[in-house]
């Protein structure tokens, strides 16, 4: 096995006699300093694992409190604060109002 | 449960969230917001006003649009005012943005809008709205060049038939601004593409230039004009009509405007001077003017409906509260004002010149409106429980005020039932034994189901449980209303005393308990027995002679036992005149008199309704002389002149002169009915011309005047048959007819 090794490098820098190796140098820098890119690169592709639940809630908490505190305060449901007139004895009232004087009367 | 993602994946999910955020703050949260405002500002938020505003500047252009058709054209065509509010009617809508928008915040967008929104109806109505606005603030040349830019917009093709509104409108405009010259001319360039012109435009055109040949004094040629439009029109009804199947179609609106046109030229000849004028100011007492408030002259069949953008007689109000309506074709209008809550809100309306104001041909009527504080009640009032044996009445003074009439009312189910009380009430205090108003019989309420009437509206006020309510109006010397109780009371401030008490002085007896509970019969018997057993014990008495008219039908009847004993006893005015009613019928004058007289003496003051009732009876009785009297009274003090029909029956008895009549005829119209039945002008005209050929035409109609209210049913019948004097029947049988 190591003579089979030997001979094979042997053979190898036989034919590679003529090629000179010049970048030696920028690999072993690209080995030691990582370039913004590849970290950048790197940093993307990491995968992650998240729990799913506690981040589904702080995703909710910050989209709504951006959203929520912009919302206007009361959108009135239709029909509710709507007032009605009422004819009686020839007078027109608001019916709230009206109600509201005839209940006190009664007291 | 955990999931594994790239960071990548990570970022760009937050990112999108991001964006989507910062989308929904720029573009969604408006909305919402505009959305909301909308709803606030139909409960009248000043704030929502304001937002709505603010929005206009950043949405995007077609919605800007949409925004502006909905709150300042829509607004303005169909929610104008709260309420419309006549001589002696009223009606609101609650539809309307109780916070509406001022010209000065509209202005800018209107004009936007003209210059760059799409063309349409909605465009056309912007226009006229803001060449309107213009007019009324007396700027003329910035209304004309409104109108001018406006049917540029439409150009040559698009939407004819809003372009030709606008182009109908332009020389309105120009009549209303005197330019009579342009006018004309305007109109002639119109007259020549009269083709391009179908169904309302066409109509509407026939109408313009009809207006203008009034202008001229030309009044035959107008009529003819309108008269062949009229049946062009009827002939186009009928087709359409018969395409659908013969499906039930209204009147084309624009064939009713055409007839009405037609009709208010009834009785005109020529004349130069024909169209009047009508200019004023509509403010409160306290000096304040009413600006911006509507102020329409209904026409007599136009007063029972409410109001439509088609009446021609209408304007608004400007800053100062002035207002003025020319090119009015004489006649009798209703005043009626066009108004907001809280321009109404604690205030009445008195018609100017009383319920109906007569326009005469060339006149330049100029008119104050006065609102007036409403009458605030004192006493019985806030549901008071009165127990004792009269009941005070008693209200604010009115200054000016010669005298109050007074009306009770009491609850029903589906509302309150009214009567007139006591008429001509000098003081504002008016004291009444509580047996007085226990005798008052209001108007019955059948339930439609089984004809019997409401037991609690034929115990009417004797009811102590049922809750009774009053109201006052004044009157100055002249019999002007000047102000009333009655009327819109919206704010805590005028809301005032409630006009509502209990009568409590008399508590419900077996018999009533029974009645109310639906159990007539048993009622009756033992209301019966009660009066056998105590002759004193009035109210059985009176509700056994009321039990009768629960049923229909019922005065035709000879008055029971009961019913007759209590017109003796009691003092109730009701009964007595329900006894003169009964002897009229019957002939018996004698009887008659004596009823008639006691009812006048329970009631006070004679009501005109009385005195004219009382005519007729005198001419049937054959005193057209006496008639005359009563007849004159009741159409002098009745708005409506309900028997001037008799009154003129009356004095051609007495041998007046056909003009004389006509001059009458002329001075009291009747209002009571809109038909041509009692256009009694047109009728007495016809008499007069028929007459001119007749020899011996005047003893002719005195013999059919009494012969028709001589109650020989067939003799008359037998007159009318065989004569040959149609105009004369035609008169004599509308004149029998009055009631």
């Amino acid at each position: 096995m190591q003579q089979e090794k030997n001979r094979i490098k042997e053979q190898l820098e036989d034919e590679l006699r003529d090629f000179h190796f010049q970048g030696e140098k920028q690999v072993l820098n690209r080995l030691k300093n990582k370039s913004f890119g590849r970290k950048v690169s790197e940093f993307w592709n990491k995968e992650v694992e998240i729990p799913l639940l506690p981040a589904g809630i702080a995703a909710a908490i910050f989209l709504s409190w951006g959203i929520l505190d912009r919302l206007p305060e009361d959108i009135p449901e239709a029909g509710v604060e709507e007032r009605d007139l009422v004819e009686t004895g020839g007078s027109t009232y608001w019916k709230d109002q009206l109600e509201k004087a005839v209940a006190e009367d009664e007291d | 449960m955990r999931i594994k993602v790239k960071i990548k994946t990570l970022m760009v999910a937050a990112a999108g969230f991001l964006v989507l955020g910062l989308l929904l703050i720029r573009f969604g949260i408006p909305q919402l917001e505009l959305y909301a405002a909308q709803k606030q500002l139909a409960e009248g938020k000043e704030e929502a006003k304001q937002k709505i505003l603010a929005s206009l500047k950043d949405v995007s252009e077609s919605q800007k649009w949409e925004l502006i058709k909905e709150h300042f054209i829509e607004e303005e065509i169909y929610n104008r005012f709260n309420v419309y509010i006549g001589p002696d009617s009223s009606f609101w809508s609650d539809g309307r943005e109780a916070n509406q928008f001022t010209w000065d915040e509209k202005l800018p967008y209107l004009n936007e809008y003209i210059a760059r929104a799409p063309v349409d109806g909605y465009f056309a109505e912007a226009v006229k709205q803001l060449v309107y606005f213009h007019q009324r603030e007396g700027d003329e040349d910035e209304a004309i060049a409104v109108m001018e830019k406006g049917i540029d917009r439409f150009g040559d093709y698009a939407d004819i038939q809003n372009r030709q509104d606008l182009e109908i409108e332009r020389v309105d405009l120009l009549i209303e601004q005197g330019k009579r010259s342009q006018a004309f001319s305007e109109f002639k360039k119109l007259n020549a593409k009269k083709a391009e012109f179908t169904g309302d435009q066409s109509g509407q055109l026939a109408l313009l230039e009809a207006r203008l040949m009034l202008e001229d004094g030309k009044v035959s040629e107008a009529k003819q004009l309108v008269a062949a439009k009229v049946s062009e029109e009827k002939i186009q009804w009928e087709k359409e009509a018969e395409e659908t199947g013969g499906e039930d179609m209204g009147e084309p609106v624009i064939l009713s405007e055409l007839e009405t046109f037609l009709d208010s030229l009834d009785g005109f000849d020529e004349g130069n001077n024909m169209l009047a004028s009508v200019e004023g100011r509509l403010m409160k007492s306290d000096g304040t003017p009413v600006s911006n408030a509507g102020v329409i002259l209904r026409r007599e069949s136009d007063v029972y409906s409410s109001v439509s953008p088609e009446e021609p007689f209408q304007t608004i109000t400007d800053k100062e509260g002035n207002f003025s309506i020319n090119g009015v074709i004489p006649g009798h209008y209703q005043v009626f004002l066009g108004l907001s809550f809280e321009q109404i809100d604690g205030w009445a309306y008195p018609a100017p010149e009383g319920k109906w104001l007569t326009i005469e041909a060339g006149e330049a009527k100029s008119m104050e409106i006065v609102l007036k504080p409403l009458i605030e009640l004192s006493s019985p009032v806030n549901q008071e429980v009165v127990k004792e044996q009269e009941v005070v009445f008693e209200w604010g003074k009115v200054p000016g005020a010669a005298y109050y009439d007074l009306e009770l009312g009491f609850e029903v189910d589906s509302g309150s039932m009214g009567v007139s009380f006591e008429v001509g009430i000098t003081g504002n205090k008016l004291e009444v034994p509580v047996d007085e108003i226990y005798d008052i019989q209001g108007g019955i309420v059948f339930s439609e189901e089984n004809e019997e009437a409401d037991p609690v509206s034929i115990l009417a006020f004797a009811n102590s449980e049922n809750r009774f309510l009053w109201s006052v109006k004044a009157y100055d010397s002249s019999g002007n209303m000047l102000t009333q109780s009655n009327g819109y009371r919206l704010d805590e401030k005028t809301i005032g005393n409630l006009p509502f008490f209990y009568l409590k002085e008399r508590e419900l007896t077996e018999a009533d308990r029974l009645y109310l509970d639906g159990q007539k019969e048993r009622a009756y018997e033992q209301y019966e027995e009660s009066y056998r057993g105590n002759p004193e014990d009035l109210h059985s008495l009176r509700m056994l002679a009321r039990l009768p008219s629960s049923e229909w039908n019922e005065s035709e009847d000879q008055p029971d036992d009961y019913q007759r004993k209590w017109a003796e006893v009691s003092s109730s005015a009701y009964a007595a005149f329900s006894m003169a009613k009964y002897y009229g019928q019957e002939r018996d004058w004698k009887q008659y008199q004596y009823w008639y007289d006691e009812y006048i003496k329970r009631t006070g003051k004679p009501h005109h309704y009385d005195l004219g009732f009382n005519g007729q009876k005198l001419m049937e009785q054959g005193l057209p002389e006496q008639a005359i009297v009563h007849l004159r009274k009741s159409v002098d003090q009745d708005p409506d002149h309900r028997f001037i029909g008799s009154l003129l029956a009356a004095v051609l008895s007495e041998g007046a002169a056909f003009e004389e009549a006509i001059s009458l005829a002329d001075q009291y119209p009747d209002f009571m009915d809109m038909s041509r039945e009692t256009d009694w002008l047109g009728m007495i005209q016809d008499m007069k011309t028929e007459s001119a050929s007749v020899p011996g035409y005047r003893g002719e109609l005195k013999n059919a005047l009494s012969l028709a209210y001589s109650g020989r049913e067939s003799e008359w019948k037998e007159w009318a048959g065989k004569t040959k004097l149609s105009a004369l029947r035609v008169f004599v049988e509308a004149a029998a007819r009055v009631e």
